[in-house]
């Protein structure tokens, strides 16, 4: 074969190409060497961090327990789907895991299929979080690929509705949201750990890879002061209250005067902390710390507490109520609008009488008042460790003028929240000392040991125990004797004064139709175990008042739990003050003829005021199982408005030609009637006429023998 | 016209020489005496398939292995011993002998490369022609043949490396051809190769200097069309000029090459303990598996590599320069520049010295064509290397 020789040219071509090629590597070479000598250490380390995950290990957030050590919230770990979206697609069954997943999940299934594409290039996404036992078994059952399972804490309230406003709730990454699980957040959480370790691409761990394990810190538990079965037994009466009443806000506060520590804390409207997200804002609110409100009636106490430290008024004081006391800027009426007439002091407590607390209130003058209110904690928050606690409103010390006293003295103009009110109660019933209330008893570590015992905490000595002996002692006047009467419990001292609050209306000013009514108790008088506030806000149907309708719900709560508290039962028969002691259980008076109940009624030893001017009798007050004092008087219905439970309500008027002033007076509270009047004596004409039908709450105003001046509109109740 | 030589060749004996005339001086016969392959290229050719068949495996098996860690392992070992046996089957087969097929083959290769795009695409590309168990990608055939081509045709008796109408024409053309059909499936990487070896071919074989820069500028200009009309493209230019500024996209392949070869320092982490191979590396056991060499054994492993490569280059380069024969030179200049290129490409692209390629490593890289190919071409380089001159 003949070929053609290689000339020197191309050899000379060949050698240049091979200095290029040499020169090329050169280059590599040294580029290989920049990289992984000179910046070899930064890469490397930048590399361990892209591969390093780190996975955080949450802690299982500590229980609250009551005072009794039993449950109310506890965490529980749960199962969660996750997906790989990646793999379901690859494995080519995606329609049909979807379909699946969507149903044992009950997830829409159009939406988890868009979620699935959507994150086509991902990894990880959650399917559904904190599933239930069975779901988790129906899905692990179905081996579906690229489904997979995380283990999360969730919160769990085995009590459900109980304490709910209380303890607040969790979100879903185990955060307390509201209430307790808020305050108590940082207690409760403890410390999430970390698991940290190489991984593959796919977030699998590598074999001998490193590792490193931080153990979570499980969270501390709570040991409340609040006892599961008093809750409970407030929670019962909430819930036939709200059933009778239909009122828009009630609560029920209990503590223990000694300590401050919180007992109960019950209020309507509630929700399921374990379903919270289906429940409004309005709903989770716990507005006994939340709220203010004018306390009405129920706030003389704090007014007598400071006259009687002060030694501006003595028990035995005498008053004389006129119906109305004029002041320089207005007048105050006294809220039966008829006068109370000659009393002494403690009379006056028991009737609640505006006119003497307005009086009592001047006589204690600004500063001193101030320092009364300043004292029992009113325009400051209490301290309660709840979050969202309200600061109330005091009108401003340099702007208050001599009404503003007098309306003050009788529990209006001043806004305060439930726990205030209560808590001053407490220093007044406990001998003096103002607490701080308390509601978290011990903190107990994961292994259920106490690390941490609360005291209760005194803040201030705000009167004596003198004074506290002398309120007390009004104060068991007023259920024995006065408006509270409905309060009575059997075999127990009870101290208590009830409120009928007229409602602010923001912009408006008062209620004409809305009122706040409450009662506030101690129990027992001798040595006080219990207080408590009752309080409902725009109840419907009649017969209105603190008295009426909170004494007899203080009355069936407190029983059951001074029982259960095993305070010994005792009476003191000479500190009582009516000489009748005999108690009767009231009957159901319904159903029956007006002559056979008044018949039956006078057997018993208790008089009868026939209000209507039917045959039957329908409605009863106090109502069944109610105890009262012989020689009482029971109220009989012979015409009731048709419905109770729509407001409002058409109602016919009573006639009261005829009766005193009084005897009229009474009859339009019964029917929730406005009652005006004019002159003295016996009601000669009414407008409306009797018999016609109207509005609840509208006026009656009569017309007596002997008429005298108009009468002035602001009004507190009893 | 020219008489056949039919000496028979032995071992160490010196075949008895036919001086022609000097009257056909561009064409002769050169009596020529074959002795020992060049056992640098040999040995540095071993050594490097051995080394990528382990490496292979310590790429491969964690991507495997659930269903089996060695089947990338087992491939690359029988294609490695298949291209061993054809490594010296062509290290004792006069290489002349390929003269008389330049044509066939280069036309049967052109037949190949338009057959891949009957076939169904992998990834959307067309650059495979499935034969049973094994996927035959003509492209890597088209290295060797159009090599075979170029000598064969610039070697001719009245082959002229300048003449647009003649020679360089015929080759050009055939070159657009081969050029065009691979650049179509998509395959720029075998696009570059290829243009880089009918251009070294023709360098070597004397193009006029202005042809050759008129060569280089052309084709930089054809690139430059390339990337720019094309986004894909665009995105792997950025990737390489700053790869931090988008690390999980354009970013993604040279960061993870880097975090490998960051990670092997000097030393490296140890043979099979690479944690980039993990799925953070794309295409480990192939178009990255430098990372892995450098990660494991570090910059003396991944260095040493390099040096051979370079060493490669030298013998290569070396034989084409001392062989006798234009026609056995040219073809050693297109195999040597395939080989040498391919490796400066892929080791450029994993060290972010050029922008991302998809070009394996010779030898090293997983791929039963390519190994085959380059086995087979060094078989065909190492005969080149026996024969010298008789009179030398």
């Amino acid at each position: 074969m003949r070929q053609r020789p290689i000339t020197a040219q191309v050899k000379r071509r060949i050698q240049f190409i091979l200095m290029v090629a040499a020169t090329a590597y050169a280059v590599l070479f040294g580029r290989l060497a920049w990289i992984q000598l000179y910046k070899g250490a930064e890469l490397e380390s930048k590399a361990f961090e892209n591969r390093f995950s780190q996975i955080t290990v949450e802690a299982q957030r500590g229980a609250i327990y009551d005072a009794k050590g039993r449950p109310l919230a506890i965490s529980i770990m749960t199962d969660t789907v996750t997906a790989n979206p990646k793999e379901v697609i690859k494995s080519g069954r995606a329609d049909e895991i979807v379909a699946q997943l969507a149903e044992i999940l009950e997830l829409d299934r159009e939406e988890l299929a868009k979620k699935v594409n959507d994150n086509a290039e991902r990894w990880f996404i959650y399917v559904k979080r904190k599933i239930t036992e069975e779901q988790a078994q129906a899905v692990r059952a179905c081996k579906l690929p690229g489904v997979s399972f995380l283990e999360e804490p969730m919160r769990m309230y085995p009590k459900g509705e109980l304490l709910a406003n209380f303890l607040g709730f969790v979100g879903t990454d185990n955060i307390g949201l509201s209430g307790l699980e808020i305050s108590y957040d940082d207690v409760l959480s403890g410390t999430a750990g970390k698991r940290m370790m190489e991984q593959d691409h796919r977030g699998l761990s590598i074999p001998a890879s490193v590792q490193k394990f931080i153990p979570s810190q499980d969270g501390a538990s709570i040991v409340l002061t609040i006892d599961e079965t008093i809750q409970y037994i407030l929670e019962r009466e909430i819930a036939e209250a709200v059933e009778r009443y239909h009122p828009d806000k009630m609560g029920i506060l209990m503590m223990e005067p000694q300590t401050g520590r919180v007992l109960g804390m019950a209020q309507y409207p509630t929700f399921d902390p374990n379903s919270f997200s289906e429940f409004s804002q309005k709903e989770w609110r716990n507005f006994l710390i939340s709220d203010v409100y004018e306390p009405g009636s129920t706030f003389k106490t704090v007014v007598m507490a400071g006259a009687i430290e002060e030694g501006a008024v003595s028990l035995d004081d005498q008053f004389y109520c006129s119906g109305a006391v004029k002041l320089t800027a207005g007048t105050i009426r006294c809220w039966r609008g008829l006068p109370h007439g000659h009393q002494s002091f403690i009379e006056g407590v028991q009737n609640s009488c505006n006119p003497m607390f307005v009086n009592v209130g001047l006589n204690l003058g600004k500063e001193a008042f101030y320092k009364y209110l300043y004292g029992f904690g009113f325009g400051k928050k209490t301290g309660i460790e709840l979050a969202g606690e309200a600061t109330g409103i005091l009108v401003p010390q340099k702007d208050c003028r001599e009404l503003d006293i007098g309306s003050m003295s009788i529990g209006q103009s001043n806004a305060v929240t439930p726990i205030q009110l209560l808590s001053a109660f407490c220093a007044i019933t406990n001998g003096g000392t103002l607490m701080k209330p308390q509601i978290v008893k011990e903190i107990l570590d994961a292994d259920g040991r106490v690390i941490r015992t609360i005291e209760p905490e005194a803040i201030r000595q705000v009167i004596s125990p003198a004074t506290s002996a002398q309120v007390l002692e009004a104060l068991e006047t007023v259920v024995s004797a006065g408006t509270g009467k409905t309060a009575f419990i059997d075999g127990y001292r009870v101290g208590g004064k009830t409120g009928t609050a007229q409602k602010v209306i923001p912009g408006v000013g008062y209620s004409q139709t809305e009122s706040v009514v409450s009662f506030l108790g101690v129990a027992p008088v001798n040595d006080p175990q219990i207080v408590c506030l009752v309080l409902m806000d725009n109840p419907k149907g009649y017969s209105l008042t603190g008295g009426a309708t909170c004494g007899p719900i203080f009355q069936a709560a407190a029983k059951d739990i001074l029982t259960y508290l095993q305070v010994p039962t005792q009476m003191e028969p000479e500190r009582l003050y009516t000489p009748s002691l005999e108690r009767i259980t009231l009957r159901d008076y319904t159903g029956i003829s007006v002559a056979e109940a008044e018949a039956l009624a006078v057997s018993q030893g208790i008089t009868t005021t026939v209000v209507g001017s039917g045959t039957q009798v329908y409605g009863q007050i106090p109502s069944e199982n109610s105890v009262m004092l012989k020689g009482g008087n029971l109220a009989l219905y012979t015409e009731l408005p048709k419905s109770l439970n729509q407001g409002p309500r058409q109602i016919p008027v009573p006639d009261l030609t005829g009766k005193t002033a009084e005897e009229a007076a009474a009859i339009a509270e019964e029917y929730a009637l406005h009652f005006e009047m004019s002159g003295a004596g016996e009601v000669i004409y009414q407008q409306p006429s009797p018999g016609m039908m109207v509005e609840e709450g509208s006026r009656v105003v009569t017309w007596l023998e002997e008429a005298q001046n108009s009468i002035p509109e602001d009004v507190a109740g009893p | 016209m020219a008489k056949k030589n039919n000496i028979v060749y032995m071992k160490s004996t010196v075949s008895p020489a036919r001086k022609r005339g000097e009257t056909a001086a561009s064409l002769q016969t050169i009596a020529l005496t074959k002795g020992a392959p060049d056992i640098w290229l040999l040995f540095i050719t071993v050594f490097l398939v051995g080394f990528g068949v382990i490496l292979v495996f310590s790429a491969s098996y964690y991507e495997t292995i659930s269903s089996d860690p060695y089947e990338f392992f087992k491939r690359q070992g029988a294609f490695a011993g298949i291209g061993l046996v054809i490594m010296l089957c062509a290290m004792n087969l006069d290489y002349r002998i390929y003269r008389l097929f330049s044509k066939v083959a280069i036309w049967s290769t052109i037949v190949l490369l338009a057959l891949v795009f009957v076939f169904d695409p992998s990834k959307e590309v067309y650059r495979w022609i499935p034969l049973g168990p094994f996927n035959l990608q003509p492209s890597e055939i088209a290295k060797f043949t159009l090599s075979l081509y170029f000598a064969d045709a610039l070697s001719e008796r009245k082959a002229d490396p300048n003449d647009l109408t003649g020679t360089l024409g015929r080759v050009i053309a055939m070159m657009g051809i081969v050029l065009f059909l691979v650049y179509n499936e998509p395959d720029l990487g075998a696009t570059v190769t290829l243009a880089c070896i009918g251009i070294g071919i023709l360098f070597a074989a004397g193009l006029h200097i202005l042809y050759g820069i008129g060569a280089l500028l052309a084709c930089g200009a054809g690139v430059a069309m390339i990337i720019l009309s094309n986004e894909y493209q665009m995105l792997r230019i950025q990737g390489f000029l700053d790869p931090w500024a988008d690390p999980v996209r354009t970013g993604y392949q040279v960061i993870n090459s880097f975090y490998a070869l960051g990670s092997g320092g000097l030393i490296g982490v140890g043979f099979g303990g690479s944690r980039q191979k993990l799925g953070f590396l794309p295409a480990q056991n192939t178009d990255f598996i430098f990372s892995v060499a450098g990660e494991e054994l570090g910059f003396i492993g991944a260095g040493c590599i390099v040096i051979l490569f370079c060493v490669l280059a030298w013998r290569g380069y070396r034989i084409a320069i001392r062989c006798p024969v234009l026609f056995g030179s040219l073809l050693a200049v297109g195999i040597t520049t395939s080989l040498v290129l391919q490796a400066a490409i892929n080791i450029g692209v994993v060290t972010g010295t050029i922008p991302v390629t998809g070009i394996t490593l010779p030898f090293i890289s997983y791929g039963g064509s390519s190994l085959l190919m380059s086995m087979g071409s060094v078989g065909v380089l190492l005969n080149i290397s026996r024969f010298r001159r008789r009179d030398e």
